[in-house]
């Protein structure tokens, strides 16, 4: 069941990102911007859909997980220039990792759900960089480090957690009811 | 029984980046652009719904941030419509003379010729690295590839990708977007590229040229692929240094790239292909 929500999840979720998020996300730079000058006249988006897919992958089987990060993928490179399977790929690779790191840890608290978030948005954001130079295009990569990938951080770490409980609230459900998860936050 | 279970997770793992890798290459070759195109066309729904419901929050949040500048603004505009008008009326003299010489010449401008479709923008960029919006319009309306998009405040991009029913328009901001221009004051010639900032830089200007502060940028139709005469900004700073072979000029467009809501599609204009000219290699 879980993995056929994604297609709405996170279909829903890039449509978000590529028209209201980009909005919300400069109204806040306007207001905090002049007192964090990392942000002002920054670049970075909020990584919606990366974070839903690596927030599902935290509790769920690799099954569901490659599904949620190949559904979300194909989402994201739709409404974008990068050749559609770029993010899938990625992703497939960050909920691997994060599977893997997750069946081995018995408690999964915010320090870890805080790592892989920067973790996983690094590689994200480099693995895009990198097939986009691969294609014959070219960024100043310091550039896009202090105007891209610093903001993304930012704004990914801000999200995670109401992001992780409002899966975690979805998985529950599906579940149906606390006591089957083995794991539980903090 | 752990080995086998832990060699199937590998296995699994290995089969999903095959068909990730399978459909990237698809993708670069273009062999499912059609497909593409179908299933983005739910995703472009939602996306120009959520545009469109962005556009009204974006109007709140503007006047909500403008407020206090509202009135200083007012009184600066309404100094600018004086001396707009003044250039307004010498304007008109000049064109009455360039209407009756083009006239006489039997020359019809391009602008004159240029038919536009009118699309709405649906989504931006899902990547932050490559600056690129969606727009609702298609092959079913003509739309093609190397067509240029611009708004009546200047020179936006130019479409990259098309469905049947959106398109996708690399910005003029884009660092791998590069168009010929030209200063209108001076005629000095250059070549306006995105920044990793957002801004542009008018590059390749000779030495010997002047730029002027808040000159106007156009292109220049060298290399055929823009059509010329398309405000592209304003100067708004010159950088030269003794020990280089040009000058760059920061250049401001007077779009919003991030507000975008409407663009204008120049359906008529065809790229041309300059490559049969270059020497041939070997």
């Amino acid at each position: 069941m879980g993995r056929y929500l994604s297609i709405p999840i996170l279909g829903f979720a890039a449509a978000l990102s590529s028209s209201i998020i980009p909005q919300i996300i400069g109204f806040f730079v306007a207001l905090v911007g002049s007192i964090t000058p990392i942000l002002d006249s920054s670049r970075g988006q909020l990584s919606l859909v990366m974070l839903l897919v690596v927030a599902w992958a935290i509790r769920s089987d690799l099954e569901g997980s490659f599904a949620w990060a190949f559904v979300g993928g194909i989402a994201m490179d739709l409404l974008s220039i990068i050749p559609v399977g770029t993010s899938s790929f990625a992703l497939v690779l960050i909920v691997f990792v994060v599977n893997t790191l997750s069946v081995q840890i018995y408690r999964v608290n915010i320090i870890m759900i805080f790592a892989i978030t920067i973790v996983s948005t690094i590689f994200m954001q480099f693995f895009v960089y990198f097939i986009l130079v691969l294609l014959g295009n070219s960024y100043n990569l310091l550039a896009l480090i202090r105007l891209i990938l610093i903001p993304t951080l930012i704004y990914n770490l801000i999200a995670i957690i109401p992001i992780y409980g409002f899966v975690r609230l979805i998985q529950r459900r599906l579940e149906g009811g606390l006591q089957s998860t083995p794991n539980t936050l903090g | 029984m752990r080995q086998s279970w832990r060699s199937n997770r590998l296995i699994f793992l290995i089969v999903m980046l095959s068909l990730c890798g399978g459909l990237m290459l698809l993708s670069i070759i273009g062999i499912s652009s059609q497909v593409e195109g179908v299933a983005a066309t739910p995703l472009n729904g939602i996306s120009g719904a959520f545009s469109r419901l962005s556009v009204s929050l974006n109007e709140i949040f503007e006047d909500l941030n403008n407020f206090g500048r509202l009135n200083e603004r007012v009184a600066e505009l309404e100094e600018q419509l004086a001396q707009q008008q003044v250039e307004l009326i010498q304007l008109r003299e000049v064109a009455s003379d360039y209407n009756r010489l083009t006239g006489l010449l039997s020359y019809t401008s391009n602008i004159d010729n240029q038919e536009f479709v009118t699309a709405d923008v649906i989504a931006v960029d899902q990547s932050s690295i490559a600056r690129s919006i969606i727009i609702n319009r298609g092959t079913r309306d003509g739309i093609a590839v190397g067509m240029i998009v611009t708004t009546d405040l200047g020179l936006v991009g130019r479409i990259t990708r098309v469905s049947s029913n959106a398109s996708q328009v690399q910005l003029v901001n884009d660092e791998n977007s590069a168009v010929s221009a030209r200063l209108q004051t001076t005629r000095a010639e250059g070549s306006v590229i995105g920044q990793a900032s957002g801004v542009l830089r008018m590059t390749f200007i000779d030495l010997d040229e002047d730029i002027v502060q808040n000159d106007l940028v156009i292109t220049s139709g060298l290399g055929g692929n823009f059509p010329p005469d398309i405000v592209i900004g304003q100067v708004t700073s010159i950088r030269q240094f003794e020990f280089e072979l040009f000058q760059e000029a920061e250049v401001r467009s007077l779009v919003d790239f991030d507000t975008l809501e409407f663009v204008l599609v120049i359906t008529n204009f065809q790229p041309v292909d300059l490559s049969i000219f270059s020497p041939e290699e070997g």
